[in-house]
Order: C-alpha cells, then sequence, then structure tokens
C-alpha cells in the first residue's frame, strides 16, 4: 500500500471529525431550542434544516457552489479575508457539515422530546433553574441519542461524496478525500487500488459503529447493578 | 394560609378558582378528568402561568397579575407529588432524594436524606435505581424527595393512580402519617371521592373550569349545593320537588315524578326544590315487617333489580303509585328512562339469624328519616 493512499483516508477522518464537531456546537442548540420551544414556526425551521437530507448531494453542492462562490458576497468576504472557501479543505468542512447535520439535529431532538417533561417540572419545583436543568436532567438522560446523532452524521460526512466534490474538487492533500480517491481509482482502472481504499473505509465505518456499540452497552451494564 | 383567585382560558372552557385555605389543613380538589383541577394545582407550583389573578401563600405572593408578579417554579419551594412519579432514571434513589437539596452544608443535607429514608422504609434501596424497585417503592422516593426540602405547601396530583389497590391502600395510610407529622398545608387533586374523603378533611367539587362547592366532607355528602355536586358525590336519589304547605320544623313536598308526599326538613324558603337521598340512607325492609309508624316517610314499593356488593346488595326499588298501574304503564315509564325510582343500599345484617337477600319482584318497605333528605333550590332550566 502507497503512503499516498493513506493520505485521503487521514483527510477523510479529519473532515468528518472537525464537521461532528462543529455540528455538535450549532446542532445541540437547534435541536434544544426544537425539542422545548412551543414556537408555530419549529416544524418550518425543522424542514429547513431537513433540506439537505433530500436533496441529491450534487444540487446540494451546486447550490453550496453558488453560495459560496467568488460570485457571491459570502464568498467575495471570505476571499478578501484571504480564505477563500471553494476548493480548499474549508469548503470540503462546510460541505461535510451541511449534509451531515440534519442527521445529528434529527437524532438530538427526537433524543430530548423523549425525556417526559414531568422530569423537567420536577426538577423545577426541587428548585432547579432552567440552565441547571439542561445539565442536571437533559443531558444526562439524552446524551445516548445524542451520542447516536453524532456517530449517524459522523458515518454521513465521512462517506459523502457527491457535495465535496462539487464544492471542493479533488485536489490531493486538501480536498481528495476517501470516497473521490476510490472513484478515481476506478476511473483510472486500478482496480486493486480501488477495492484497497473501499476496504479501509468499511474498516473505519464498522470500527466506529463497534466503539460506539461498545460504550453504551456497558454504561447500560453499569446502571443495572 | 392559602389565598388565591386565578382565572385561565383553556381549549374547551375557562378556568376561574377561587381558594382560600387555612395554614395546615388539607383540601381535596375533585372532579372529573379534564375539569381543570390539574391545571390549577400546575399553576399553584408555578408551572403554569395564570391568565389573570393572584396566588398567596403564607406572607409570599407567588403571583399577581396587578403587579406583575411571577414567581418561577424553582423558587416557590412548594412540594409537588406527581402521577407517574417523575423520579430521575439516571440518578440512584439516594441521589433522587438528593436532588432539591441544594443548599447547606454537605453533611447537614445528607443527614436529612438519611433520616428521610430511614421513615420511609427505604434502607437498603439507597443505590438501587428507581426502574429496578417497585411501583409502591417509587412512590415513596418521591414522597420521601418532595417531603426531605420540608415544603411549606405539599401538592399531590393524582398520586395513587397509577398503584394498584393493595399498594394503594399502603400508600394512602403511608401519606396520612406524613401528613399528621406534617405541619404545613397540603392540595390533592384526584378523581376519586373516596381518596379525597380518606385523606382531606375539605373538599372541592370542580366542573369545567369552576369550583362548584367548597366545604367539609359532611357538606359536600350532606348538604350538596346543587344536582352535579349531589351526583358526583354519590347521591343516586334525586328528585324535583314542590312544597305545598309549611308547619315550623318541617314541610309537605309534593313529588310528581313519583306520586308521593313526602315530609322534609322546612330550611329553604323557595318552593321549587330538589331533594337527594343517598342509597345508603334508605332503609329497605321485607313488606312482611312492621310498618315504623314513628317514621315520616314510608313508601311501597317492589324490587326490579338487585346487585351484589362484598358487604351487601344493592337494590333497584319500583314504588307502588296511588292510581291505577294501567296509568302508570302507559303514561309514567313511557317518557322515563329507566325502570326504577329509588336506588338503596342493603347492607348485610351479619349475626342476625333472619338474614336475608331481596329477590327481584319482593315487596318492600322504604322508610327514611327527614335527616337524610339533602335540600337544594331547584335547578333553573
Amino acid at each position: 500500500m502507497m503512503i499516498s493512499e493513506l493520505m485521503p483516508l487521514y483527510l477523510s477522518l479529519r473532515l468528518a471529525l472537525t464537521a461532528t464537531f462543529i455540528g455538535l456546537l450549532i446542532g445541540l442548540p437547534i435541536a434544544w431550542f426544537l425539542g422545548n420551544t412551543r414556537w408555530k414556526g419549529r416544524e418550518v425551521l425543522d424542514s429547513l434544516i431537513s433540506i439537505p437530507m433530500v436533496l441529491p448531494p450534487t444540487v446540494l453542492g451546486y447550490y453550496l457552489l453558488v453560495i459560496l462562490g467568488r460570485n457571491s458576497w459570502i464568498g467575495n468576504l471570505a476571499e478578501s479575508l484571504g480564505t477563500p472557501l471553494v476548493f480548499t479543505t474549508r469548503g470540503a468542512i462546510i460541505a461535510a457539515t451541511v449534509v451531515s447535520i440534519p442527521f445529528f439535529i434529527k437524532t438530538a431532538r427526537a433524543a430530548i422530546e423523549g425525556i417526559p417533561s414531568n422530569l423537567l417540572d420536577a426538577a423545577r419545583v426541587l428548585g432547579r433553574t432552567e440552565l441547571n436543568i439542561i445539565f442536571s436532567v437533559v443531558i444526562p438522560n439524552a446524551w445516548k441519542g445524542i451520542a447516536a446523532g453524532l456517530v449517524l452524521m459522523f458515518a454521513r460526512a465521512l462517506g459523502d461524496f457527491g457535495t465535496t466534490l462539487m464544492v471542493s474538487g479533488g485536489i490531493p492533500g486538501e480536498t481528495l478525500t476517501m470516497p473521490i480517491a476510490i472513484y478515481n481509482a476506478m476511473l483510472a482502472g486500478n482496480q486493486a487500488a480501488a477495492n484497497r481504499l473501499a476496504l479501509i473505509m468499511a474498516g473505519t465505518a464498522l470500527l466506529v459503529l463497534a466503539l460506539i456499540n461498545g460504550l453504551t452497552r456497558q454504561v447500560g451494564r453499569k446502571r443495572k447493578r | 394560609m392559602i389565598d388565591l383567585r386565578i382565572s385561565k382560558a383553556l381549549e374547551f372552557f375557562s378556568l376561574e378558582v377561587d381558594i382560600k385555605l387555612s395554614e395546615g389543613s388539607s383540601l381535596a380538589l375533585v372532579g372529573p378528568s379534564g375539569c381543570g383541577k390539574s391545571m390549577t394545582l400546575r399553576m399553584i407550583a408555578g408551572l403554569e402561568q395564570p391568565d389573570k389573578g393572584y396566588i398567596k401563600v403564607g406572607d409570599t405572593v407567588f403571583y399577581d397579575s396587578n403587579e406583575r408578579i411571577f414567581v418561577p417554579a424553582y423558587k416557590r419551594h412548594v412540594g409537588f407529588l406527581f402521577q407517574s412519579y417523575a423520579l430521575f432514571p439516571h440518578l440512584t434513589v439516594e441521589q433522587n432524594i438528593a436532588f432539591g437539596l441544594n443548599h447547606g452544608p454537605r453533611l447537614d443535607r445528607q443527614g436529612k436524606v438519611h433520616s428521610i429514608i430511614e421513615r420511609l422504609r427505604l434502607k437498603g434501596l439507597e443505590r438501587s435505581y428507581p426502574q429496578y424497585i417497585s411501583g409502591g417503592q417509587q412512590q415513596r422516593v418521591a414522597l420521601a424527595r418532595t417531603l426531605v426540602t420540608d415544603p411549606e405547601l405539599l401538592l399531590l396530583d393524582e398520586p395513587f393512580s397509577a398503584l394498584d389497590c393493595q399498594v394503594k391502600k399502603k400508600m394512602e395510610k403511608e401519606v396520612i402519617d406524613v401528613r399528621n407529622a406534617y405541619s404545613g398545608t397540603m392540595i390533592l387533586v384526584t378523581h376519586s371521592l373516596e381518596e379525597a374523603f380518606r385523606l382531606c378533611s375539605n373538599i372541592a367539587v370542580m366542573d369545567n373550569g369552576n369550583i362548584i362547592q367548597l366545604g367539609t366532607q359532611d357538606e359536600i355528602i350532606h348538604h350538596p349545593a346543587n344536582r352535579t355536586v349531589a351526583r358526583f358525590t354519590g347521591t343516586e336519589n334525586i328528585f324535583d320537588g314542590t312544597v305545598i304547605e309549611r308547619y315550623g320544623e318541617t314541610a309537605l313536598l309534593w313529588v310528581e315524578e313519583l306520586h308521593v308526599h313526602l315530609t322534609i326538613p322546612n330550611t329553604l324558603k323557595q318552593d321549587n326544590l330538589s331533594l337527594g337521598i343517598r342509597p345508603a340512607q334508605l332503609i329497605v325492609e321485607q313488606d312482611h315487617c312492621t310498618r315504623l309508624e314513628d317514621e315520616e316517610n314510608s313508601l311501597s314499593g317492589r324490587i326490579v333489580q338487585t346487585i351484589p356488593t362484598p358487604d351487601g346488595q344493592i337494590v333497584f326499588i319500583q314504588l307502588m303509585r296511588d292510581d291505577s298501574a294501567s296509568l302508570l304503564n302507559n303514561t309514567s315509564l313511557s317518557h322515563r328512562q329507566r325502570d326504577y325510582d329509588l336506588q338503596a343500599y342493603v347492607p348485610f345484617n351479619y349475626g342476625k339469624s333472619d338474614h336475608r337477600l331481596f329477590q327481584p319482584r319482593d315487596l318492600c318497605q322504604v322508610n327514611f328519616a327527614i335527616s337524610a333528605i339533602a335540600l337544594w333550590p331547584q335547578d333553573k332550566r
């Protein structure tokens, strides 16, 4: 196996991890808000957030390219700050985040909504403030769902092909992620390389799942005692 | 001392509640489901905000719409027992109980938790998680979690409805014991009149968002304010009548529906009255028994149906009309929806040799004392 084949793996993992971290920071407050508000527009907001799940990745990539590209004010601003977005690692991270964040928000919202409202009421009458309740009741009871959402998001970000390709191309060492590398290998007729890369991807995905599974099961067992 | 007058527009009706309660007393809010009793409790606890009014507990104002005061739930220091216990599944029994103790030295808090664990017989369960203990134990943990914070006001929202009958009786005793030891005020929400009776000295009957009667146990049972309260509290025999004569202590009432004259207490000045008699207050005897001459109200009838109960039987009685039987069959029965006039509860005479169960078609004599009659002005139609 060539060193150059490990580069896309490293890049993919880095992109997916960064995207997941950004997703946690942005997505958790949104999920919390959606799970708790009685605001009438919440389902509209939820639908807007879900758009990336239903749009074809290339279409999503195309729109992201339009929004982040040189001809938009966002792209212009980024350019003038010396941090162009399209065809860079930054662009790839944005693409991976947008594609995968709905998976996290949906799962986390369901987990937060799954907490019986009388638990929150009980905490309130026992003298806890809303902020305190988030840490003392909501997160301890919903963290499994939140973690599951993060895993889903990570897996989706790791496997993204179309959107990343549209927004950031496949620049080796910068935006050439595993799925794109596999595609390139196939296109070049190098089936052996494609095979190896695909195996690595599949192995990584299974490993991540097994890790999270083991973690949640261990916690569950500890609680029974 | 609790003083509240609150209103809130709900989906199907508007809630208007006015309660004054002296310190240390206990009140049960009873009524059919969806009458607004739980909402009232939640507003007292600060979990819901009323539209208008005020809530005062002791010297503290919890809510006042005129002065724009709304004390949030976490500052009210009110004890609340939830219907489904609402124990935290991620915390042990001990951690659950300690959840409401956020202030004071650590040793102090530990001492309080341990003493309440002893008192409510939860020793040995401290490290268990709530989902692995029984329903009765869960309810005791919930009670301990509330009582350990020493609330001035204890609110119970249908706390026993999820328990089975035997555990329920035990839990009720537990709460009564706690109540006797506890000096604060208690408000219980329940749809069960029996439960209200066992736990609280004052009862408020609610319907469609309003308290239709608030009084002592005796007032609610024996002096219902209107037909709704009477029905709700188990006064099965309710009739409308007209006063035709008054003599000092008593009066004579003509009950068209039964074709009888009844002697009633002369306490209300209205002529159109409704009267109610509880099934247990009717004394039903076999027809061959000698007629009690000293009873003012004595009626002859025939048993149409009996229902057995563990300690007696419920009998349904059709009265003998003065007029002919054909008239009764043709007119009276056709526009009446039921085939009986009176419902009576006949307890077994344990230990008496001449004891015999009533059978359908038996002739009988129904007597009741004047004091057994509850009266209220007829509802305006």
